[in-house]
Formats: C-alpha cells, sequence, structure tokens
C-alpha cells in the first residue's frame, strides 16, 4: 500500500539533529521512533501538505523491517480509530502526516537530546498507559 | 744501789763457781779491794760485771771486734766441762724508799750455736717481764752510756782530760745524766713526726683528683650545654620547618597536588566509564533499533489484536452460513418434512432463514485488517512479554547510563581540577625539600636528644663519684689542719725543748764546773794553781783558769795532772749525776806518779762512792798505799791464778799474809 517513503526537507534536517543527538545512524530506526511517537499521541495529525523535497528515501520494507505488517497493522488501525478510510491513498497520506508529525515531535522535544531520553520515553509510554 | 754479790761459772779464767761477797761492811768502809797480777783476772771481773749488766752492748776490754756470740764462746773457761758459763750478780736497789733486791744470771751455752739465757729475780721472786725487757729497764740501774763513769779503767781515763776528748765525755754525761737524752729523743721523734706529716700533707692525691674531676665536669657541663643550645636553636627551625611544611601541604592540598598524584587514575576512571557509557548506548541504541518504538504504542497493537479477533469471526460466519444454507437446503429436500403442516414446515423454514441470516450479518463485518497469521503472531507475542522484557531492558540500560553519566560527570569535574604539571611542578619539589629538610632536622634532634640523656648520666654519675671525693677530700682537709696543728705545735714543742735544754744544760754545766772544780782541788791540794773552771754549755770545752786568771791548756799540764784532772772530772760528772752508783775502778793507780798516788789513795778512793771496788796489781796497791787505805777498805781479795788447774781462785785478803783475821782485827 505504502511502497515508498521520501522524506520532506525539514524532516531530513530535524532527522540529522536527532542523529547527532542519539547517536542512531539509520534513517529508518528513527523514522520507526517518529512514527510511533506520532501514533501515542492522542490527536489526529492535522492534514497538510508535505513535499517530498528531500533526497531520503526508502521502502517500506526498509521501514519496517521485520514488524513492516505490523506498522502496516498500526496504521490502519489508528486510521480506524480516528474514523479514516482505508482507502489506499488516504493511508498513504496519514502515515506521511504522522510521520513527519513524529520527527518533529522529537527534534522539537527539548527532553531529547541522547540514546538515553529515547529510551526514557519508553517508562513515560509504560507510565501512562 | 749496792753489789751484794758476784758469781762466776767458769767465766773466763774462773773456772768452777766462785761467789764473792761484795757487800761492804761498814758506811765507812766502802772499798773492796782486789789484788792479781797481770792476767789474773782483774779486767775479767770488770767485764763479768758490764756483761751480766748490760749484755750485747756491754763495752767488755775481752770483747774486741768479736760479735758478741763468738765472744761468749771464748768467754767459757777453757776447763770447764760441759761448755756453759754464767755470771751472777746480785745487787739492792732502793726505789722510793723501798729496797729491792735484784738478782741477775746470765747464762750461756755454746755448743754448735751460742744459746744466752737471762733471767732477773726481783725481791726472790723471778720477774718475768724484767727478764725480756732488761736492756730498757737497766736504765734505770746504769745507764750504758754513762757506764765508764763508774766502771772503768785507770789506765786509760788520762784520755779524758784531753781537751778534745772532754767534751764528748762532758755532753754524753750530760745528757744521759739529766734526762737529756730523753729531750733529744723526744726532739728527733718530733722531726720525724713533723717530716712523716709533711710528707702526708704533700699527698694531696683526693684533691688532685676532685679538681681532674672538676674539669672534667665542667667539660661535661660544657658540652652539654652546647648541645642544649643547638637543641633550642634546632627547635626554633624545626617549628620554622613544621610551618613551611605545613602551608606547602596545604597549598599542595589547595592546588590539587593530591589530584595531580591521582591524576593517572581519575583519567583511567573517567576513560573506562565513557568506555561504558559508549557500551551502554551503544545497547541502547541496539535497543531502540529493534522493536523499542513499538513500545510507544502498545493501545494501538491491543486494538490491532481486537480488531483481528473480530475479522475472524467475521470470516468464520461467512463460511458457517453458507454451509448451513446448503444443508437447510437438503434438509427441506427430506420426504419426512413433507408430511408435516404447512404450519410447521413455514416455522421450520423461517427458523432455518433467520440462522442464516444472523451468520450472514456477522459475516458482513468489514475485514480491514486482514492480517496473516505471522503477523498476528508477532503482535500476540509482542504485547505478551516482547515489550514487557524490552521496556525492562531499556530501563535498566537508563539506570545504567544515569549512573556512568554521573560518575563521568564527577570524574570530569575531578579531571578537570588536576593542576597542569608546570603549575606544580614547583611546588611539589618545594614540599619534597620541605619534607626532606624536617626529617633530616627531627633526625639531628633526636640525636641530640639522645646525646642529652647521654651527657645527662654521665654528669649525674660524675656528680656522685665528686660528692664521694668532696667528702673524703674534706676528711683529708680535716685532717690535715689537724696535721698542720700538730707541725705547729711540734715545732713549737721543739722550741720550748731547745730553750729547756739550753737552760737546763748550762744550769748543769755549772753545777759539773763547780763539782769538777771542787774535785780537782781536793785532789790536787794545790790551790794556787787552778783558779777556775769553765764548760762551754754548747761545746763542752773545758777551760782551766790558773792564778791571775790565766788561762791553762791541758797541754800545759803534768801527765800526772792530766790524769787528775780527768779522774776530777769523773768524779765530778758522778757527783754532778746524783745517783748513787758503786764506782769500779780498774788498775786504779796506773802510771801516776807516787806524789799523785797516793792523792787518790787518800782524797779519791775512800769518797769516789759509798762502794768501791779496786781491781789492783800489787805494783799498784803497794804495802805502803794498803795502809793509807786500809781504813776504808771493808773486804779485799786475792785473785791467785793456779797453775796445775789452770784457773784463777779468789781468796780472801789482799796479800797471802793479809788474812780476814787481820781483816778482822781491824
Amino acid at each position: 500500500m505504502v511502497e515508498h517513503i521520501r522524506l520532506s526537507k525539514q524532516a531530513r534536517e530535524q532527522l540529522i539533529r536527532l542523529k547527532r543527538y542519539t547517536g542512531l545512524e539509520q534513517w529508518n530506526v528513527l523514522c520507526r521512533w517518529a512514527f510511533c511517537r506520532s501514533l501515542a499521541e492522542p490527536t489526529p495529525p492535522a492534514p497538510a501538505k508535505i513535499p517530498s523535497d528531500s533526497n531520503v528515501e526508502m521502502s517500506w520494507r526498509v521501514f519496517g523491517g521485520r514488524h513492516s505488517d505490523v506498522y502496516m497493522a498500526l496504521l490502519k488501525a489508528r486510521c480506524l480509530r480516528d474514523g479514516i478510510s482505508l482507502e489506499e491513498e488516504a493511508i498513504s497520506q496519514q502515515f506521511r502526516l504522522h510521520l513527519h508529525r513524529g520527527i518533529g515531535l522529537l527534534a522539537n522535544d527539548r527532553d531529547l537530546r541522547s540514546i538515553r531520553d529515547f529510551l526514557g520515553q519508553l517508562e513515560v509510554s509504560c507510565a501512562t498507559a | 744501789m749496792i753489789l751484794d754479790e758476784l758469781v762466776l761459772h767458769d767465766f773466763g779464767v774462773y773456772g768452777g763457781r766462785q761467789r764473792i761477797a761484795l757487800t761492804p761492811t761498814a758506811r765507812d768502809k766502802p772499798i773492796i779491794l782486789f789484788g792479781g797480777l797481770n792476767g789474773g783476772g782483774k779486767t775479767t771481773l770488770l767485764d763479768a760485771l758490764q756483761l751480766c749488766f748490760f749484755g750485747n752492748v756491754a763495752q767488755c776490754a775481752g770483747r774486741g771486734d768479736l760479735t758478741y756470740d763468738e765472744y761468749l764462746r771464748r768467754s767459757v773457761h777453757h776447763g770447764a766441762e760441759a761448755s756453759e758459763a754464767a755470771i751472777e750478780v746480785a745487787f739492792r736497789h732502793t726505789v722510793d724508799g723501798e729496797v729491792q733486791n735484784w738478782r741477775l744470771t746470765r747464762s750461756w751455752s755454746a755448743g754448735e750455736q751460742v744459746r744466752e739465757r737471762f733471767q732477773v729475780i726481783r725481791n726472790d721472786r723471778l720477774d718475768r717481764a724484767a727478764s725480756e725487757q732488761w736492756s730498757a729497764q737497766v736504765e734505770d740501774f746504769i745507764p750504758a752510756r754513762i757506764a765508764h763513769l763508774f766502771l772503768f779503767d785507770g789506765e786509760k781515763v788520762e784520755g779524758y782530760a784531753d781537751l778534745a776528748q772532754a767534751p764528748i765525755l762532758i755532753r754524753t754525761a750530760i745528757q744521759n745524766l739529766l734526762g737529756l737524752d730523753i729531750v733529744e729523743r723526744l726532739n728527733a721523734d718530733l722531726v720525724t713526726i713533723e717530716r712523716r706529716k709533711k710528707t702526708e700533707l704533700k699527698a694531696p692525691e683526693d684533691a688532685e683528683a676532685l679538681n681532674a674531676l672538676r674539669d672534667q665536669i665542667r667539660q661535661v657541663a660544657a658540652a652539654r650545654s652546647g648541645v642544649v643550645r643547638e637543641r633550642a636553636a634546632a627547635l626554633v627551625d624545626i617549628d620554622r620547618l613544621r610551618r613551611t611544611v605545613s602551608e606547602l601541604d596545604q597549598r599542595y592540598q589547595r592546588e590539587g597536588g593530591s589530584l595531580y598524584e591521582d591524576r593517572g587514575r581519575l583519567e583511567a576512571e573517567l576513560s573506562v566509564s565513557r568506555r561504558a557509557e559508549d557500551a551502554v548506548h551503544r545497547s541502547m541504541r541496539d535497543l531502540a533499533a529493534g522493536a523499542a518504538p513499538l513500545a510507544l504504542v502498545t493501545h494501538l497493537l491491543d486494538d490491532i489484536v481486537e480488531q483481528a479477533k473480530r475479522e475472524e469471526l467475521s470470516r468464520r460466519s461467512a463460511h458457517t452460513a453458507e454451509i448451513i444454507a446448503d444443508e437447510h437446503a437438503a434438509l427441506l429436500q427430506l420426504p419426512a418434512l413433507a408430511k408435516l403442516s404447512a404450519k410447521d414446515r413455514a416455522a421450520f423454514l423461517a427458523y432455518s432463514t433467520a440462522r442464516i441470516d444472523t451468520l450472514r450479518s456477522a459475516a458482513g463485518e468489514p475485514c480491514l485488517l486482514e492480517l496473516d497469521a505471522g503477523t498476528h503472531a508477532l503482535v500476540t507475542s509482542l504485547l505478551d512479554g516482547d515489550l514487557t522484557e524490552i521496556r525492562r531492558q531499556g530501563a535498566d540500560l537508563v539506570a545504567q547510563g544515569q549512573q556512568l553519566a554521573a560518575t563521568i560527570e564527577h570524574a570530569k569535574l575531578m579531571v578537570s581540577a588536576i593542576p597542569s604539571e608546570g603549575a606544580i611542578a614547583d611546588l611539589i619539589s618545594q614540599r619534597d625539600i620541605a619534607h626532606n629538610e624536617l626529617r633530616i632536622a627531627e633526625y639531628e634532634q633526636g640525636r641530640r636528644d639522645a646525646e642529652l640523656s647521654r651527657l645527662d648520666r654521665e654528669l649525674e654519675t660524675l656528680r656522685e663519684k665528686e660528692t664521694r671525693l668532696l667528702e673524703s677530700v674534706a676528711r683529708a682537709e680535716f685532717e690535715r689542719e689537724d696535721v698542720s696543728r700538730i707541725l705547729i705545735h711540734s715545732s713549737r714543742v721543739r722550741e720550748t725543748l731547745g730553750k729547756f735544754r739550753t737552760a737546763v744544760v748550762e744550769r748543769h754545766v755549772r753545777r759539773i764546773e763547780a763539782f769538777v772544780l771542787d774535785s780537782f782541788r781536793q785532789l790536787m791540794r794545790k790551790e794556787n794553781l787552778i783558779t777556775g773552771l769553765r764548760i762551754d754549755p754548747s761545746t763542752f770545752h773545758l777551760e782551766l783558769k790558773g792564778s791571775r786568771g790565766r788561762t791553762i791548756t791541758a797541754e800545759r799540764l803534768s801527765a800526772g795532772e792530766r790524769q787528775l784532772l780527768a779522774i776530777a772530772i769523773i768524779w765530778g760528772l758522778a757527783r754532778a749525776s746524783g745517783r748513787p752508783l758503786p764506782t769500779v775502778i780498774d788498775t786504779p793507780l796506773g802510771r801516776l806518779d807516787s806524789a799523785h798516788r797516793s792523792r787518790l789513795v787518800t782524797r779519791y778512793f775512800p769518797h769516789a762512792s759509798h762502794q768501791v771496788m779496786l781491781l789492783s796489781t800489787d805494783e799498784e796497791i803497794t804495802r805502803r798505799y794498803y795502809r793509807d787505805l786500809k781504813h776504808s777498805v771493808g773486804r779485799s781479795y786475792r785473785l791467785r791464778f793456779d797453775e796445775d788447774e789452770a784457773r784463777t781462785i779468789v781468796e780472801e785478803g789482799y796479800f797471802p799474809d793479809d788474812t780476814p783475821r787481820v781483816e778482822e782485827a781491824a
């Protein structure tokens, strides 16, 4: 359904910053964290036109790795919650929104400045859950 | 003193035992006359008396140069049966008005060795003390050194008139007679004591030792105070060094000296922590690269599981509805059902349709997720534990990371506080130098303390020694005072003795002058010849004054006059001595001419003493003189040498025809 992912320039800058903070070298790892971070937010992402103007690009399989199908299921489950149709177009759009919103959240969170802070989010999520 | 008896036993020419009574028969008959030929034993009698009284100090005529033992051996009579001889003298002596009877027995045997025995019997009892101490005791009766004033050889008397000989005689006589010999001895003893005490004074060994000891104490005390001064000075130095060291230590601490020393460890700690942190971070990244982000969205995972359940149910319902519809259609073909009433058939049909509708409506649920089995299992497994595990690991790693971060922070702080080598090297070397100096100073001080206590001990020992020496010096000082007092008094005593002696001698010399002059005049009856006689009290020289005060020398006197002068001197001295001693005169008339002989016979012999023994040859006391003397003679004996028996026999009577009967008749 989502074959290719191409990030915006802004997202790329933000990811580069996150790379520096966390030492996580792979785009896909950071993107997974960003995606999940956004999914964890209760509000749906505001619809926006996100340009694919960077050269950072990856396939769905590279993004999800061995949990590719799980990530897809998560995306669909979120869409169901938000009452969004599971049209291929809509799902693809939602994914872009969630990914970029997540990158922005991570990059702009002043409490996330190291890999330790990254893992620290797990406890926060556990506490809220 | 009166001689009572003389017993000779094999002595000289006197063989056998011969007893001679000597007691004067009457006060006016003091003379006991012995006659004999030359070699008849007259001199032997004189020797016997002297030997008995004085032993080995007797001045016996027959002794010559012989040793005493040899003299005794030769004095044993040739014909004696046993080689033994003895002499006995019995005399009376009045002491403090009490008459004591004495009997001296001197006997000896001349075997291989001469053995002499001597015993004194006083008042018929053996006086052991007197026997043993006789040589001292005899001085009370006849002092040995003036014996020759009373027991003398007339032939030798002339020499005394020699002006050179007389002073010696007079000096001896004066000294002995007047007890001046005691004064002299006292003087000599005092000189000896003084000399001995002076040598005692000269040996203040303790004082010298004390001085040496005090020098030593001074040296040790000086050394000690030197050490004390050094120690005090060093104390100041040490204080200063201690302050310096403590200041440097504080500065060193302040400037991170100990951190500097620890810098290797701190830096290692930091790098270790950093490596550990790196490892933790790697683990974190590994964890983060896995399923970790999924833990953020567990609620959606739950949604997925719910949704999947519903979609499964829907799929199964659709499947079942189709089968049931087929089954229902087949059932409706059952013949038995045809037999049923239309009503029952309609009811059955409605039921079947409703069932199928329910199923169909259930199957109408949309299949949105269409999870495959693998994904479903993955999600289930995540929810069932994988995520919990990931959370736990994450928390662990975070905790580790925090700890490490804190450690690193601290280590970084420490490391940042480490001073640079350049900044602290100078301080370190200063501090090391200061520490070394202090250590050396303290060591030196310890050495000084030890030295000080050693010196203290030494001083204590020396002071104890000094105390002991002081005591003995004080004693010595005391003794020295004693000694010097003795010396002062001794010299005073000697001075006094000297005055005493001079005074006594002067006084007695005057007496002696008078006695001698009187004796000489009695003998001379030539008053005009000698008018005066002087004896110099210091030299004892004799000086005669003639008529008109002329000095007359001895040389100007005739030989006879000189002999008379000599006898006068002896007589005068004997009278001056004040001792009532018997006089024994051997060869009484010697070489005198007839005029002088008669003077002696008539004026001297009867008056010489209360007991006068004359040992004469018939050439001297001839019949003529015998006649003149006879009224004064108490006893007379003849010494007859018996050719046959080769011994002298003492017989009574001066002349062979002069029998005792004659004497008794007189």
